[in-house]
């Protein structure tokens, strides 16, 4: 049992570092000034405590950021989009797979056959037709023409099928049915409470991919003043190609908020990950 | 269950007096679905069922912008089968499907596997790090990998250096080697992320069943290869189309790295870069559509194999699968 | 409260099968009606039908005067209690069960004071503000009945409420359902398979088996006068034992033959057996009926083993023709495994059948004159 666990060890710890190092090295490389960035891997070498120069870590990086680019103006569409596509995703993808799971209607076997053929629809045959059809609709350079495709995702509507399957007993609706419950107000007090976990983890993940999307926003959006995080820190480089220490303030503030949010949790976060592979 | 509040008219009912004709409420409870659904079907249509139609129509048109075409019949499909750039793109990304692919999910898998061993402690805390990546959306880990790649100042070339003492500190990540570099970076943000799905696979296998085949004496690869491999068959499957579907689009992280350019060489060419730089910077998003439908193409070849070879593996009950995607 | 009433029910699902057939039945206002039979007999769905979460294929319901068929289950006016007790889980004991009056618009001051005293009604004194996680199985069918009771309803029904429990706690709900009811008067159905329960609760029995009605009595008269073979082998425990044989009348008196056993039957049933002299019959004896006996009387049985079970003991032998019989003795009886024992009928406990799963009862002692005919008269004639 020992050695075992010893090897295990060895094993992981490192992998543990050498996947944590790049996060590492970018937090330090937002606190080093343009003279130390390239010249000292890590931390700039000197005479302070164990032979760090700490002295010239500095905050420029995140002042210039602030005060040079729109990363506040970035930040705030990004959080917008973000929070309102994760709200109204939630709520259409819980509401349709509601139904689906638990509701009986002519046409629901078609529904659910077409939920599972637009699951199987690669994102990128759709990119030039959906560029036409926001054009149409003169949804370019507009928040909704971000907004309005994402949030009906099929994903969404089969994860909380199945989540509506295994967590909500058809017996607790036909109790809601006889304690005299409107059909809306069974689903609105009874459904949605149980399937708090999913609606939890599928905020997560739909914010969290919002957060992180960066080609829907680069196709439909041109004026820069609307550019969230993603594409605006895509561009430091053509702008500040040398200043990598922006560069990576920039990074290191569009991360860590979301980042450190969701490693608390992860709990959620993982089981609506996993809850939709392990029964497909 | 499957009846419940069958709306009055049953099909085996049609004779004489229904007795349950309709009453308001069973009106309402049939149009309650819908209204349920109306949302998520109406942004179907607009965005998934109407620009799949116009992949249709758009493959058959040359255009110029989203505003103006004219019909080209089949020779846009034609054109990207001819089509020499399309060929390099498709190695290049069926290169980076592989590697990815068979790198990353045989280490998901040990990783799994090691942590969920009985007796380690920090399971949590181990797991967490080796998640953290898939965090960090893409642009991010493009802008990290971009200054870490770099020729002799990036972190990579100076560590490897440093153990290495034959190593080229101007070890061309991000010119000739692009691929190994994206299949690298495409490691440290996903594998913690499979190791996730398979550690929930791993909750599947019987225990019992290994304690059993351990008191008959099997061995270590004798209970991985006839308890475990079976019982993580179905996700891992599932966890192998995932990662091919998702390798075959790689697209973004390329794009990023490679500043918009396409690498020496057309090195760093992928289908999707393809059908954006035609799409998009070009402007023909007609012969976009047509390189979208081969993707689809070949995804939905991809699906069909994956469905017939779990299908066997369930009669073979081996695993054929995963190992497909395992054992390389 | 009201009276129930099920005409000419029928129910056929989408895919053709024929889960109720023709069922008709009156339930009295204020009785407790259960409806007894073995998984998928059809007990569930009449119930399910009449509150309103199954679609009725053709027939009428009626709750008092009313026919219901088409009113939706909130707008029938009955309480149901499920087997999984279908607590909501987010709520808390009292919320639960103010939920009905909540459904309907009652106040929240007002729907709380009540959902305390129906709550304390059933115990739940102490446990208001707990989730139904917290609570084990027993407290969890209270709050289930305090649900269907808050609304006081015109009936209850109940989908075998005690299944989910463990024996001990099985036997002191049953009581205090019994209980419950004599307390408030309410008409009440209730489904279940087992018939200890039914024997112990139902003021009324309606036996099921494939969608049909078998008899409908009170519970001694499905007990002791069984209508047909099947309600005789489901009721009762240890299940009846069945012989396969014919009917001889002579001088000697009335006999059952049975493989060359003659089993002396009472003289009396010789009228009624007289017409079915010469076909294939089936003697019914109930294990407590199994009376051993010195003399050549009576048919012998072979015992393979005893199963004590106190004072008395199942001996498990084989009778006639191989038959498996089961005798249930005094356990002070001095028998070992492989012995041949002699045993005669008791009367009260023995019935001649028809042949076949569904054979109409001939004879028996309990009522002579029964036609043996399912329905309600003869059931209400019998007592």
């Amino acid at each position: 049992m020992k050695p075992r666990a010893i090897a295990t060890y060895c094993i992981v710890v490192p992998a543990c570092i050498v996947i944590a190092l790049p996060l590492v090295w970018l937090l330090i490389a937002s606190l080093k000034s343009s003279e130390d960035f390239f010249t000292s891997p890590f931390l700039p070498r000197g005479d302070g405590f164990l032979g760090i120069a700490w002295d010239r870590l500095t905050l420029d990086n995140f002042r210039n950021l602030l005060s040079k680019t729109g990363f506040a103006r970035s930040l705030l569409a990004s959080s917008l989009l973000a929070s309102v596509t994760a709200t109204l995703a939630t709520l259409i993808c819980a509401a349709a797979g509601y139904a689906l799971a638990r509701l009986h209607f002519r046409g629901k076997r078609g529904v659910t056959w077409l939920v599972l053929a637009c699951l199987i629809i690669p994102g990128p045959l759709l990119l030039s037709p959906g560029f036409q059809v926001l054009y149409h609709l003169s949804l370019l350079d507009t928040f909704m023409g971000l907004i309005l495709p994402a949030i009906g995702p099929a994903f969404g509507v089969y994860l909380f099928r199945q989540a509506t399957v295994s967590s909500v007993p058809p017996e607790l609706l036909e109790a809601a049915r006889m304690d005299g419950c409107s059909e809306f107000r069974i689903f609105w007090r009874v459904a949605l409470p149980l399937l708090q976990p999913m609606i939890a983890a599928f905020m997560l993940i739909t914010f969290l991919s919002v957060w992180n999307n960066f080609i829907n926003p680069q196709v439909v959006l041109q004026s820069a003043e609307k550019f969230p995080l993603a594409v605006m820190i895509a561009q430091l480089k053509d702008v500040y190609s040398q200043d990598y220490g922006l560069m990576m303030a920039g990074t290191m503030l569009s991360i860590l908020p979301v980042a450190g949010l969701f490693m608390l949790l992860q709990r959620d976060f993982v089981a609506g990950l996993t809850s939709g592979a392990v029964k497909g | 269950m499957s009846s419940l509040a069958a709306p009055a008219t049953l099909p085996g009912s049609s004779s004489p007096a229904p007795a349950s004709t309709s009453a308001s409420a069973d009106r309402s409870r049939s149009v309650f679905p819908w209204l349920l659904l109306a949302p998520f079907l109406l942004l179907v249509l607009v965005f998934t069922i109407v620009p799949l139609f116009g992949a249709t129509v758009l493959s058959t048109q040359q255009t110029f912008g989203p505003g103006t075409s004219r019909f080209v019949g089949l020779s846009n499909f034609r054109g990207v089968l001819s089509d020499p750039l399309f060929w390099t793109a498709f190695k290049n990304t069926f290169v980076f499907t592989l590697g990815s692919v068979c790198v990353q999910l045989p280490l998901a898998l040990c990783f799994a596997m090691l942590l969920n061993q009985p007796g380690i402690r920090g399971k949590t805390f181990f797991r967490l790090i080796l998640f953290s990546p898939v965090l960090v959306g893409v642009v991010y880990v493009a802008m990290i990998f971009f200054v870490l790649f770099q020729k002799r100042t990036g972190l990579i070339n100076q560590l490897l250096a440093g153990i290495l003492p034959s190593w080229d500190v101007g070890f061309a990540w991000l010119d000739q080697y692009i691929m190994l570099a994206l299949i690298l970076a495409t490691l440290w943000q996903y594998m913690g992320f499979n190791m996730v799905y398979f550690l929930a696979a791993l909750q599947n296998v019987p225990k019992e069943l290994n304690e059993a085949a351990k008191m008959d004496g099997a061995n270590w690869w004798k209970r991985f290869r006839h308890v475990t491999l079976p019982a993580i068959t179905p996700v891992g499957s599932f966890v192998v189309l995932l990662s091919i579907i998702g390798s075959f689009q790689v697209f973004e992280l390329p794009f990023l790295l490679l500043q918009g350019s396409t690498g020496v060489d057309n090195k760093g060419l992928t289908i999707v870069g393809y059908l954006y730089q035609t799409g998009f910077q070009s402007g023909d998003l007609g012969y976009a559509s047509a390189i979208g439908w081969t993707i689809a193409i070949v995804l939905a070849v991809c699906a069909g194999l994956q469905r017939l070879l779990s299908a066997g593996s369930e009669v073979s009950r081996g695993g054929k699968v995963a190992r497909g995607g395992g054992a390389k | 409260m009201a009276s129930i009433r099920f005409k000419n029910i029928i129910k056929r699902y989408e895919n053709g099968a024929l889960a109720v057939d023709d069922v008709s039945f009156d339930v009295a206002d204020g009785a407790f009606c259960v409806l007894l039979g073995p998984s998928g007999c059809g007990k569930s769905t009449l119930l399910r039908m009449l509150a309103g979460l199954e679609a009725i294929t053709r027939g009428d319901v009626f709750v008092g005067d009313a026919r219901v068929n088409d009113r939706s289950p909130k707008d029938r006016d009955i309480a149901m209690v499920f087997q999984n007790y279908a607590l909501y889980p987010h709520l808390s004991v009292l919320d639960n069960i103010a939920f009905p009056l909540e459904a309907r618009g009652v106040g929240r001051k007002e729907r709380r004071d009540r959902a305390a005293k129906v709550g304390s009604s059933v115990q739940l004194d102490g446990l208001l503000e707990r989730k139904p996680a917290e609570l084990s199985g027993g407290q969890r069918q209270r709050v289930a009945l305090a649900r269907a009771i808050i609304r006081e309803p015109k009936a209850f029904l109940f989908d075998e409420p005690l299944s989910n429990l463990d024996a001990k706690m099985r036997q002191s709900m049953r009581a205090e359902l019994r209980m419950l009811h004599r307390r408030l008067g309410v008409t009440s159905i209730y489904v279940t398979h087992d018939q200890e329960e039914a024997m112990a609760l139902a003021d009324q029995i309606v036996v099921m088996s494939a969608g049909e009605v078998r008899q409908i009595g009170a519970p001694m008269d499905v007990y002791n006068a069984p209508a047909d073979r099947f309600v005789a082998g489901f009721v009762g425990v240890p299940a009846m034992n069945f012989l396969e044989g014919r009917v001889a009348i002579d001088a000697s008196g009335v006999n059952f033959v049975c493989e060359g056993n003659l089993l002396p039957l009472p003289r009396n049933w010789g009228e009624a057996l007289r017409s079915h002299i010469g076909t294939p019959l089936t003697l019914a004896v109930r294990p407590t009926a199994m009376r051993l006996t010195q003399s050549g009387v009576g048919m012998s049985l072979r015992v393979r083993g005893a199963e004590l079970l106190g004072d008395q003991m199942d001996l498990h032998t084989l009778g006639p023709g191989n038959t498996p019989v089961v005798a249930r003795v005094s356990s002070r009886v001095d028998v070992r495994e492989g012995d041949t024992i002699r045993v005669s009928c008791d009367p009260i406990g023995t019935h001649i059948f028809q042949q076949g799963p569904f054979g109409l009862r001939v004879c028996g002692n309990w009522s002579e004159t029964s036609n043996a005919e399912p329905s309600v008269a003869s059931a209400f004639a019998a007592t």
